[in-house]
């Protein structure tokens, strides 16, 4: 079980590595092809964009793992602490019903998406859209963690 | 609707929700609560503010800025600008502000810039006889001021939102900086005057060269950089896949301060500081974008016109109120929703939109550090083992000095515009 979590941590952070090289790589072959080369890539546009929506959507999981995202904690400090643990699950369930519908509607565009394809190189735009269900998901299931950890009320920095 | 999704995101924020979700439930509320729309509408707002070129330009200048984020290279820039002013009274400090305007045109994340420059440089200060609170202000102070010294990140949003060139709005951000810089310094020599600070001694010419050749290698990326888009050769994305490439080689083959071994945390951690920016950004779009439907914008508006107020009173007032929202909030969130709600007006009273940008972002960047809940500040004063209180007071003359400035750029819109139309922008 622990196995299967750090297996699936270390895979998403890995995903943002490639994703990100990917995009940095895919950028500079663009420039490198429109002056070296003088016949500009057409796909490097589209496959960066790509590349970005699903690096922000898996790398908005990892945040939540890892806390990266902003919020406002100052008052949630001062909060006594028997109605302090009862506070601090107002976040997870936040996520869990924002993430929900990401997973829902999302997954209705990307079935819609099947049907539409990028301009150039013709992707189908399911595959774009997929991020977001995809992310959701994986959202859901961090914030479904943080609601069952075992934290002493000092840890939610 | 909107009174429903206001409730809902200020009753989360208070309660430590983190500001994207507030934004996304306080969205899924306001839509399910008015029940018009289909609810699909929200996966098609943020897909459409996501998937743009422009955005890419985010990832890779905070990856090239993490590459480039070594103590090494913060020393090199404040060792330059000393070079050049650091025999005046006060030398030391006003060279932390040059060094920090040079600094941020690699970082393009103001924390970033606090944490380099404020751990370099706030001993050193304190050593020559500065307050320790007022080493933090002076560092603090010049961060705020760096926000305008592209590249910078909000400055890409910003774009992307009011549909701007990125181009246009960093190179607008040159002078208005050199504005805030120049207002800082002035405060900075009295203050070294009035504490009785003596000036340092000037530098033999040797060493001037010396210290210049040392910073040759931080000062290429930005180079590179306003190079490259100034002459037209690339779009700010690609220049920041250059800056990239740039920022890796010298971390890893010229410094070598760098191993190959930190990549992955290093790339990490900008992926999840692009997501962080990202998420929100998307999110927000489905709040502006029911915010435009109930036509907010036109009530904006229409209120400007009934106190009759002019585009300087609406530049000071949206100035104030990014400097609150940016101490509260960190800026970003307040511009992603605010500024599409306000565009309208900014286009009705013939603002340009590139001054407009421009203030919003000088504002954003005092707010963060405007005393006693700014951001910026508390972590300036965690570097520096301050506490919040003292260097509140010592900040406070500083975030006038800013406001002054931010007040002359408002005025004389000439120092925005000027550069990106000398190129053609």
């Amino acid at each position: 079980m622990r196995l299967a979590k750090t297996l699936l941590d270390k895979s998403l952070e890995w995903t943002c590595i490639v994703l990100l090289a990917v995009i940095a790589v895919d950028l500079l072959l663009g420039v490198f092809s429109r002056y070296v080369l003088a016949r500009t890539f057409v796909w490097y546009d589209e496959v960066a964009r790509a590349c970005f929506m699903w690096l922000v959507f898996i790398g908005s999981a990892v945040a939540v793992r890892l806390r990266g995202h902003f919020g406002l904690n100052v008052l949630v400090e001062l909060v006594p602490d028997p109605f302090k643990q009862a506070v601090l699950l107002i976040t997870p369930l936040t996520m869990i019903v924002f993430s929900g519908a990401l997973v829902r509607f999302g997954w209705d565009l990307t079935i819609h998406g099947a049907s539409q394809s990028t301009a150039v190189i013709g992707m189908p735009m399911s595959w774009i859209y997929a991020s977001i269900p995809t992310g959701g998901l994986l959202i859901a299931y961090y914030a479904l963690l943080l609601l069952f950890e075992k934290r002493d009320t000092k840890a939610h920095a | 609707m909107i009174t429903i999704a206001i409730s809902v995101f200020l009753g989360l924020l208070l309660l430590g929700v983190p500001v994207a979700f507030c934004i996304g439930a306080a969205g899924l509320a306001g839509l399910v609560w008015h029940g018009g729309f289909p609810l699909i509408v929200i996966i098609q707002q943020i897909h459409q503010s996501v998937d743009s070129f422009v955005l890419l330009a985010i990832p890779l200048f905070v990856f090239a800025g993490m590459l480039m984020e070594t103590g090494g290279i913060a020393i090199r820039l404040v060792h330059l600008a000393q070079a050049f002013i650091g025999w005046i009274r006060g030398g030391l400090a006003m060279a932390v502000v040059v060094a920090e305007y040079i600094f941020s045109g690699i970082s393009g994340s103001t924390i970033a810039d606090v944490s380099a420059i404020g751990g370099t440089m706030i001993p050193p200060m304190t050593r020559a006889g500065y307050r320790p609170a007022q080493a933090v202000s002076i560092v603090a102070a010049a961060s705020a001021m760096g926000i305008l010294v592209p590249p910078c990140i909000l400055m890409i949003v910003l774009g992307a939102i009011a549909n701007v060139s990125v181009a246009a709005l960093f190179v607008a951000g040159f002078l208005p900086a050199v504005v805030l810089a120049l207002a800082i310094m002035v405060y900075i020599y009295f203050d070294a005057r009035r504490s009785g600070i003596a000036p340092p001694q000037r530098m033999p010419i040797a060493d001037i060269a010396e210290a210049f050749k040392r910073a040759i290698i931080p000062l290429g990326l930005p180079a590179i950089i306003f190079g490259g888009i100034l002459g037209g050769v690339v779009t700010p994305t690609e220049a920041a896949a250059l800056a990239v490439l740039y920022a890796f080689v010298v971390g890893v083959f010229v410094y070598r301060e760098i191993k190959w071994q930190d990549l992955p945390a290093i790339m990490i951690r900008s992926s999840v500081v692009t997501a962080a920016v990202c998420f929100l950004l998307a999110v927000a779009a489905v709040i502006a974008w029911m915010l435009a439907v109930a036509q907010v914008p036109q009530a904006i508006l229409a209120s400007m016109q009934a106190v009759s107020a002019g585009p300087i009173s609406f530049l000071i007032l949206s100035a104030i109120l990014f400097i609150l929202l940016g101490a509260v909030l960190e800026g970003l969130p307040a511009v992603v929703i605010l500024v599409p709600t306000f565009l309208p007006v900014v286009k009705q009273m013939n603002i340009d939109l590139i001054h407009y940008s421009i203030v919003v972002t000088a504002a954003t960047g005092i707010g963060l550090f405007l005393p006693p809940i700014g951001v910026g500040l508390f972590v300036s004063c965690g570097i520096a083992g301050v506490s919040i209180d003292k260097a509140s007071r010592e900040m406070l003359p500083y975030i006038w000095m800013l406001m002054f400035g931010l007040l002359i750029v408002i005025m004389f819109p000439w120092l925005t515009l000027v550069l990106p139309r000398l190129f053609h922008l």
